[in-house]
């Protein structure tokens, strides 16, 4: 039986405090109310109805999961103290932290987790992420402050799943008092607590005074809905709000100018690729997608079109992320070299074909879809963009057979390679546009979830990365930045790699 | 005059039922499917299948739209997709913020619009016509999210005059409220001219004049109530255009109004918030007309509305 015992119960804390070093010296402040603005609401305040980032980032700051990883991806305690695994490897049992209230004044116990996942099971609540528990078979109350959670096979990223946000614990008093409207009065065990929401105007949330760990240094974190870029930019230059979401990276230079505001840039989960369908011509010929990977300038792309903003690699899954195989180089940039490969294959005078891409989805995502046409019609391929809403783009590409090649991004909610890559490279899966089926690959995914030890799984991982990339489904273009914008004097704001930002522990000099 | 009204209000029922059946109709024959936008990106196909019959989608289209029209006869209509918040609460306020932040910018169109154009007409063919006509001209072709940040850029961001951006005081709604107002204001002062100087050849202004009225009244009194008419057309149109088409405007300042809501929710495919703004800007639409007739028979007692 292995046991992990985590003595430093508040290491994320820590973490939080170090990154802060440079104003340290003085000493957090305590006080005052730290604005920030974001260009969408929130959908909802339940946890399990969460299935976007900007929706999570409001809902992870008044709920916690059980673990949480740190910036480099390690899970660390939150909610649980400690935990082990069953030697058959099907039972994780968890040592939860004694002395955590819900928002509501319920005690968290082991029922409250209990209560959590039958609630996300539960078909008249409706989750639509009831696969976020999918591995679970069982909760089992051991005693107040001890569960175990039963898995049906071993399932290696379990720890990384319990982090999900979609898996953060409720008060199962207000859960059982609001039904489906738990959204509008959620009680979590987080630091800050909902005060009021005023849907697509703003969001106020106050110190939970009650909170187990550091409590916030601001009094109150004001979220407010500015859905244009620009006019976000012009309200951190002038001091209306201290913190703003994705600066748009024309308005980098400006922003730089200015002696008022920080910039926080940090690479991301998210990949933005060139996806190709395997079973459409001609892209079913591994030797033609090569050849467009070879015709595509990525570096260009990120210098000329995003000013900079991107990291640059040719491995599916970003470096950031655990378990991210680091030696996989972007091909080589050659359109002599690709026009040659086109010939070989048969397409001496290229081909014409159609490229979809999404719109204002990702960042600069059509201005990146014109730039890869353009490359691509100079090795000869000429691609006709298409350019559908979110939704029509959805719905063809979940046909499998409509959208020949095509721009998209993927993130990874709970910074694990299983989730992603099951899928994504899984034959048939749900996220599979490549229409990739290889059985190789299907053995290697299967087989690394069984697999607890973290290198070992690895190994198994990077085996599978290697094949996927020797296979090319994807072209990848880059790993998304995260960039936000903060006003000199706020510090301690915590941007974790899974596109989190969080103001535990943000203060205002 | 009670029947004339009584008639106009029932000519709403065939409206409502033609809009809801054109919008149910076309919202759900667009690609896209509501339950894979509501279950995100990283779901599985189980999870999309339990959102479907969550929402009810799973239904045969007609069996939904009847659903649909008899909740939404008793005012129920249904909750959200994307939020689960019921829609009347999702769209009450906003629609209330879009309908202040409308009137408003028809009161600038009005004053501005309307200042321009009586002096334009009174100076016809001056410099301040012409600049009138210019300022005009510029008015109408300029993009509103331009004007827009414009505005904000020299009085939030240089003078400090207004908020920036969001709702809160009376000093929010003045720089949406321009921004929005401008074409309009633009529109209202060409009408205003042109339809002045029409009245103002006519056999009754020279009498006015001949028996020794001075030009304040002759242009006050006497021109400008007959010269309203097409002009209050022209109004009643236009705010019907800035309740939908206050988008841009919305998004600039951050307002939280009804057209961000539609287009977002147009997006998510989030079919009952679609349905029914859709069917309540029609429904004030055809009361602005009703209002917009009824103005007529005031300006000019000849009008009778039978």
């Amino acid at each position: 039986m292995k046991k992990q015992f985590c003595l430093i119960t508040t290491l994320l804390i820590c973490l939080l405090a170090l990154g802060t070093s440079s104003s340290l010296a003085a000493g957090p402040k305590t006080g005052g109310t730290l604005i920030y603005a974001t260009g969408t609401d929130a959908h909802t305040l339940d946890p399990q109805f969460v299935t976007d980032v900007p929706t999570s980032r409001m809902v992870m700051h008044i709920h916690q999961t059980l673990v949480y990883p740190d910036l480099e991806g390690n899970i660390q305690p939150v909610l649980a103290e400690s935990w082990s695994v069953s030697d058959d490897k099907l039972t994780w049992t968890f040592k939860l932290r004694k002395g955590v209230t819900f928002h509501d004044g319920t005690p968290f116990n082991a029922e409250s987790v209990k209560y959590t996942f039958d609630r996300i099971n539960d078909p008249d609540i409706g989750s639509p992420r009831k696969s976020a528990a999918k591995a679970i078979k069982e909760v089992k109350v051991i005693d107040e402050l001890t569960v175990s959670f039963v898995t049906g096979k071993p399932f290696a990223p379990f720890l990384a799943q319990l982090s999900a946000y979609n898996l953060s614990i409720i008060s199962p008093t207000a859960a059982k008092k609001w039904g489906k409207k738990y959204s509008e009065h959620p009680s979590g065990t987080g630091p800050f607590k909902l005060e009021s929401w005023s849907p697509g105007e703003k969001m106020l949330m106050a110190r939970n005074e009650n909170f187990w760990g550091q409590k916030t240094y601001v009094d109150k974190l004001e979220i407010r809905i500015v859905p244009e870029d620009s006019s976000r930019v012009m309200m951190l230059l002038s001091g209306d709000v201290d913190v703003i979401a994705s600066v748009p990276p024309i308005m980098l230079k400006r922003l730089d100018k200015s002696k008022d505001v920080k910039i926080i840039k940090k690479t991301g989960f998210r990949t933005i690729y060139i996806g190709m369908n395997n079973k459409m011509k001609p892209f079913d010929n591994p030797a033609v997608r090569k050849a467009v990977a070879h015709a595509i300038n990525a570096k260009a792309i990120v210098d000329g079109i995003l000013g900079g903003v991107g990291t640059l690699g040719g491995g599916f899954e970003s470096p950031v992320i655990p378990g991210a195989h680091k030696n996989l180089p972007p091909r080589e940039y050659n359109s002599e070299k690709a026009k040659k490969m086109l010939a070989d294959a048969g397409y001496p005078n290229g081909f014409e074909t159609t490229f979809y891409t999404s719109t204002g989805r990702y960042l600069m995502d059509r201005q990146v879809a014109e730039a890869v046409q353009a490359q691509l019609k100079e090795v000869g391929i000429n691609a006709k963009l298409q350019t559908p809403d979110w939704g029509a783009y959805r719905a063809l590409l979940d046909k499998q057979t409509e959208v020949p090649i095509f721009l998209l991004g993927k993130g990874s909610p709970t910074g694990d390679l299983d989730l992603t890559a099951t899928l994504t490279a899984a034959c048939n899966a749900k996220m599979n546009h490549f229409n990739y089926c290889s059985p190789k690959a299907d053995e290697l995914i299967n087989k690394q979830r069984g697999i607890v030890d973290v290198k070992e799984r690895h190994a198994v991982l990077a085996e599978f990365q290697e094949l996927f990339y020797e296979d090319s489904p994807a072209v990848v273009l880059f790993y998304e930045d995260q960039i936000f914008g903060t006003r000199a004097n706020v510090n301690g704001v915590w941007v974790n790699p899974n596109e989190f930002i969080g103001f535990f522990n943000a203060w205002k000099e | 005059m009670l029947t004339f009204l009584l008639k106009r209000v029932l000519y709403l029922v065939p409206v409502v039922l033609g809009v809801s059946v054109a919008v149910f109709l076309m919202i759900h024959l667009i690609p896209g499917d509501p339950a894979m936008i509501v279950a995100g990106m990283e779901a599985t196909q189980e999870d999309i299948e339990s959102v479907r019959r969550a929402l009810g989608l799973n239904e045969p289209i007609y069996v939904q739209y009847f659903k649909f029209i008899s909740r939404a006869l008793v005012g129920d209509f249904g909750t959200s997709f994307r939020t689960g918040r019921a829609v009347s609460a999702e769209i009450g306020a906003r629609y209330f913020n879009t309908l202040q932040l409308g009137l408003t910018a028809i009161l600038v169109a009005v004053l501005f619009g309307g200042f321009t154009g009586i002096l334009s007409a009174v100076r016809k063919y001056s410099v301040i016509d012409n600049a009138s006509l210019l300022a005009s001209l510029v008015g109408v072709s300029m993009p509103t999210f331009f004007l827009g940040l414009v505005l904000m850029l020299i009085f939030s961001v240089t003078l400090g005059w207004f908020p920036l951006a969001g709702k809160g005081t009376w000093l929010h709604i003045v720089l949406p409220a321009i921004t929005l107002g401008t074409p309009s204001a633009a529109v209202v002062s060409r009408m205003t001219r042109s339809s002045l100087v029409e009245i103002l050849d006519q056999d009754y202004i020279r009498t006015a004049r001949a028996k020794g009225l001075g030009e304040f009244v002759v242009i006050n009194i006497h021109a400008i109530r007959n010269a309203l008419i097409p002009v209050v057309t022209v109004i009643g149109l236009q705010l019907g255009y800035l309740l939908g088409g206050a988008v841009v405007t919305e998004t600039v300042f951050a307002w939280p109004g009804i057209g961000r809501l539609v287009v977002q929710s147009i997006l998510a495919r989030d079919f009952p918030v679609v349905q029914a703004s859709v069917l309540i800007l029609a429904v004030t639409f055809v009361l602005l007309n009703l209002i917009t007739d009824l103005l007529y028979g005031v300006l000019d007692p000849r009008i009778k509305l039978q």
